[in-house]
């Protein structure tokens, strides 16, 4: 309690700054930035008053405040890709003024395109934070053909890919469970299909990407390694347009328009992927009565109720389908749903407030006979979000508030009818995760500027429940049964934050960072790719949060007038209290789950280097890091500290989109990276007349180096494309992974077999407008 | 849990069928260990202990040899007390000195000395769980079958009691006899789990294996305590060539219930046996 009386004495702090403010005679401009084609909103889209270095960006909802003293000023707004505006403002009172940037049309489509200042990179306080968006992707060759946003992310420094062609990924050495993933606010428990190969993120509904490497502003919390902040278009508010697209695996349908003119407008997207219609063509019987889909529905509308208000709707359903002969079926999926409201208090106060439902589950059905099993597991969360941003003057912007999520649980059940297995149920979790938070951006000269904060956050686990109590072997000693709503434990603490930067010059600057993460909830999976089954666990008892404390500096620089920015940034990283599994655990329908897990602790750190070059023919980037991961169990390695799976020493990237001239655009990358640390047999022996393999220690060994072409062409008209691409175009046969088995030609003999994916895959797709 | 891993299984062959080659990699010499596998069971004739050493992983299977001059001592709950003598010198495999078989409810201890190293281990041996009846189910086009089987046959079905109140733990081993030709003891470790079927009558059945029209199928039905099953669990998972998949987690040795530091299991198994021949309906 104590805090949060702290807390909102730093929150009243902030409004009497405001008073103070206001007794100088200063005005406020506000308003929107938006595209003028679409009339979608700009995010992080620079605001200056020419001259006088006092300038802003547009927050995510492409609001921006510019509190200057009385007088007339030319007001420039910019963003890459579009063309700047310049605007004469006479400042005697203040003003609103939404402004529109037109498209620049030759770097339509084919070119990268960030919604950020030219120079952003390195004038921005923020540090280790990505941003792309799907016109900036559209021309990298991706597997399948199918464009995601997470794969394309994994191409940047810091960021890698959980396995090969996978939608999980590591950011600075931390889980994949690390990853705050959020669409339009809402948490995505599982953000992949059909074991990884594909993410849920459809690029066609998707308008802007931001990843933030651990050292977020306050306003984001509950995972330890990074934000990954998605954002739904809104749809365009003045005509209607569609896109259709039909690619290899999967086709694409998405509509757009006007609700009612300049009011309001809806989008709607869906893909669907289309394998299993082709089996329906089958003459074999057992393939036509296989089902093996997924699909995505993204959907959105918003409408200004007047000039401060302004409400969304938006939801995402996605689900896999797999189904054999009737004989069993399989399908998960999550579901989002996020309401907000904007609303406009004052020129410089905006305030988001948000009600948000996430949810993920799976559904396994097995008919054998005339029995049937169900198996079912689900996990849900109702949040309260009240984000405030405050304008406080051209120097200092402060965010506020709270947030507030309610999660159940649902470990897993059983039902059955005339079957041998009984019917069982784990009784549903529930817990509480709550935080307060502030934040201030304050420039205090033209070369130094600082962003800090701090947030509370709190974990309330809650009855009823049966809390166990285990001993050193994970037998069970001890229950406690709770049939109310009690407070079974509760943990929580504070997350401080802070970023400086400092201008060397106009194009070069320095910046570091410390930031703390706790994370409540935690992902319990025993397979090294994503699937259905892995499940989120509460912090409990047992189980304690996670805590990552992490610093960074970095050197940022742009060149020949910001057509090429440089980084290189450094970050150490320590986490505690991260999970591992005793050997041979068994996580599944466990309702004792909770023995089956060994606590320990992580390091990660490393150099990365970043060139990216926006404009021109030629655009893309080279992205490289040097970085250590180890962790340290006491029941691993006997306590020593030791390589984590994705400790990867060397990871290296080029990706390049050629401006081919006749709409013509050549798209490739380049990948090389260290192989993942990995646990290889050290020796064999016979037991039970089989061969078993004598391990000695855990992840001593190295896959081996992994690297791959992927080329792409893509040839555009005004309201079509055409895409060829070529995954593993050289045909290097990666392992994926690596067995032992006995030989086929000399039993007698164990030999080590590579699996490999994907060598030469071809892909085609096309995607029309209308 | 069985049902997640057989559904991994299925993902893991439809998408990552992938090529595969065998490839050279360099893996660590160690220190020759030594394992001890001790087998009590209510047949006489199965019961023995064996001693051998680890090898190099690419040495052939031949290289690993029996270890000879161990003093190895059983004795039970009740005072009984054997002392086992190496069969044949130089093989590693040690005998009781008379018919010895293990009795449900009793615990068994052994210590093993060799090289002034001392190892001990108990077990328990539970009650016998016997086979009810067995069904043979005609199927086509099973295309998940292991290879080497056909794709249409029968599948079998092994029923038994699961014992109420009390998890049991089992492992059924599986034998094809054919007429005119010689038998396949699979083998495949496979295990049976009671804490989800707690006193019912159980349908294990084996959709990965293919029975003809005049073929028999055997069963060994081995009842185990909690601790040999775990070590047969965590074997499985490091077992060359068995129900492994690409997606599993991090290997490790399997859960020994030897002390000093040996690898390898004492464990008292309570078999029976059962089989049915597949006949026309």
């Amino acid at each position: 309690m104590k805090h949060l009386i702290q807390l909102i004495s730093a929150i009243s702090f902030v409004f009497l700054i405001d008073n103070h403010a206001l007794s100088a005679d200063r005005f406020t401009i506000s308003g929107f930035v938006r595209i003028a084609e679409s009339g979608e909103e700009l995010i992080g889209a620079s605001v200056f008053a020419t001259g006088t270095k006092s300038g802003v960006s547009t927050n995510s909802y492409g609001f921006y405040s510019l509190s200057l003293p009385k007088a007339k000023y030319l007001i420039r707004f910019e963003a890459l890709g579009y063309k700047e505006k310049s605007i004469d403002v006479d400042l005697d009172r203040n003003i609103r003024m939404d402004v529109e940037l037109e498209t620049q049309p030759l770097l339509m489509d084919s070119v990268v395109v960030t919604a950020e200042a030219v120079d952003e990179n390195a004038r921005r306080t923020e540090m280790g934070s990505l941003s792309i968006s799907p016109t900036q992707i559209s021309a990298v060759p991706v597997l399948f053909g199918e464009q995601d946003l997470l794969k394309t992310l994994q191409l940047l420094p810091g960021v890698q890919e959980a396995g090969e062609g996978s939608a999980g990924f590591h950011v600075r050495g931390g889980g994949t469970d690390q990853n705050l993933v959020l669409l339009d606010e809402a948490i995505v428990y599982n953000s992949s299909h059909l074991l990884g190969f594909f993410s849920v993120f459809n690029s066609d509904a998707i308008k802007d990407v931001k990843l933030i490497k651990g050292s977020g502003s306050a306003e984001y919390g509950g995972r330890l390694s990074s934000v990954l902040d998605i954002k739904m278009k809104e749809g365009n508010s003045r005509d209607f347009q569609g896109q259709a697209g039909i690619g290899l695996i999967a086709s694409r349908l998405a509509l757009e328009g006007p609700i009612k003119q300049e009011r309001g407008s809806y989008m709607v997207s869906g893909r669907r992927t289309y394998f299993d219609l082709f089996l329906k063509g089958s003459s074999d019987e057992s393939i036509r009565k296989t089902q093996l889909y997924f699909y995505d529905l993204n959907a959105k509308a918003n409408y200004h109720l007047g000039g401060n208000d302004r409400v969304f709707l938006s939801g995402y359903f996605g689900r896999d389908v797999l189904g054999y002969k009737g004989e069993f079926g399989l399908d998960w999926g999550n579901t989002t749903i996020t309401a907000r409201w904007n609303h406009i208090f004052s020129s410089r106060l905006f305030l988001n407030s948000s009600l948000i439902y996430s949810n993920f589950n799976y559904k396994v059905g097995i008919t054998n006979g005339d029995e049937l099993v169900d198996i079912r597991s689900a996990i849900r969360n109702v949040s309260l979000k009240e984000d405030f941003h405050y304008f406080a003057n051209s120097n200092n912007t402060v965010k506020f508030g709270m947030q507030s999520a309610y999660h159940t649980f649902l470990p897993g059940e059983i039902e059955a009818t005339e079957s041998s297995i009984n019917e069982m149920k784990i009784k549903n979790k529930y817990a509480l995760e709550s935080a307060l938070y502030l934040n201030h951006g304050w420039t205090i000269s033209p070369a130094f500027s600082l962003d800090y904060g701090v947030r509370y956050s709190s974990f309330a686990v809650l009855g009823p429940a049966d809390v166990f109590a285990f001993d050193e072997d994970g037998t069970p000693t001890d229950t406690v049964t709770y049939t109310g709503r009690d407070l079974i434990k509760h943990y929580g603490g504070f997350e401080p934050r802070v970023t400086a930067r400092y201008m060397i010059d106009d194009v070069s600057s320095v910046k570091a960072s410390y930031a703390r993460n706790r994370q409540y909830l935690h992902l319990l999976s025993t397979s090294t790719t994503t699937t259905p089954f892995d499940f989120w666990h509460p912090s409990t008892k047992i189980v304690k949060p996670g805590i990552a404390d992490q610093v960074a500096g970095g050197y940022f620089r742009n060149f020949r007038d910001n057509i090429y920015e440089t980084s290189v940034e450094v970050y150490y990283k320590r986490l505690q209290d991260q999970i591992d599994y005793r050997n041979g655990a068994d996580i599944y329908f466990n309702e004792y789950v909770e023995s089956q897990l060994i606590f320990g602790r992580a390091r990660a750190y490393g150099i990365e280097l970043l060139v990216r070059k926006n404009q021109g023919r030629i655009t893309g980037w080279l992205s490289y890091t040097l970085s250590k991961t180890e962790r340290q169990f006491d029941a691993v390695n006997d306590g020593s500290w030791y390589s984590a799976r994705q400790d990867r020493t060397h990871d290296f990237e080029v990706v390049g989109m050629y401006d081919l001239g006749k709409r013509w655009t050549l798209g490739f990358n380049w990948i090389y990276y260290t192989g993942n640390a990995v646990t290889f047999p050290s020796g064999k022996y016979i037991v039970d007349d089989h061969v078993i393999n004598l391990y000695s220690e855990r992840n001593g060994y190295r896959m081996p180096d992994y690297h791959r072409l992927d080329i792409a062409f893509t040839w555009q008209r005004d309201k079509s494309n055409w895409s060829f691409s070529l995954y593993n175009a050289y045909g290097r046969r990666n392992a994926y992974a690596i067995e032992f088995r006995q030989s086929e030609t000399n039993p007698s003999q164990t030999e080590a077999v590579r699996i490999a994916l994907f060598a030469f895959f071809p892909s085609i797709t096309y995607t029309r407008r209308f | 849990m069985r049902a997640v891993r057989l559904i991994l299984g299925f993902l893991a062959a439809v998408f990552v069928g992938g090529c595969e080659d065998v490839v050279q990699v360099e893996l660590n010499s160690t220190e020759p260990k030594l394992v001890i596998e001790g087998y009590l069971s209510n047949y006489p004739r199965d019961c023995y202990f064996r001693v051998s050493r680890t090898t190099d992983f690419f040495n052939p299977r031949g290289s690993i040899d029996g270890v000879t001059g161990a003093l190895i001592v059983v004795s039970d709950n009740s005072g009984s007390e054997d002392t086992l003598a190496e069969n044949t010198p130089g093989t590693g495999y040690y005998v009781f000195p008379r018919e010895f078989s293990a009795v449900a409810g009793k615990t068994y201890s052994a210590t093993v000395v060799l090289e002034n190293r001392t190892f001990t281990a108990n077990t328990t041996m539970v009650d016998q769980v016997r086979v009810d009846s067995m069904t043979f189910e005609y199927e086509e086009d099973n295309r998940f079958v292991d290879e080497g089987e056909e794709q249409d046959g029968y599948r079998l079905h092994v029923y038994f009691e699961d014992t109420p109140d009390r998890p049991d733990y089992a492992r059924i081993k599986l034998t094809k006899r054919r007429p005119f030709d010689y038998d396949i003891a699979y083998y495949d470790i496979f295990l049976y789990d009671g804490r989800l079927s707690d006193g019912n009558t159980v349908d294990y059945n084996y959709f990965f294996k293919v029975f003809q029209l005049g073929e028999t199928a055997q069963v060994e039905l081995l009842v185990m305590d909690k601790v040999m099953y775990d070590y047969f669990l965590t074997l499985r998972e490091v077992a060359v060539g068995q129900e492994g998949n690409v997606f599993d987690v991090t290997p490790a040795n399997p859960n020994t219930n030897w002390s000093g530091g040996v690898l390898g299991y004492f464990g008292a198994f309570n078999s029976s046996y059962a089989h049915k021949i597949v006949e026309p309906k």
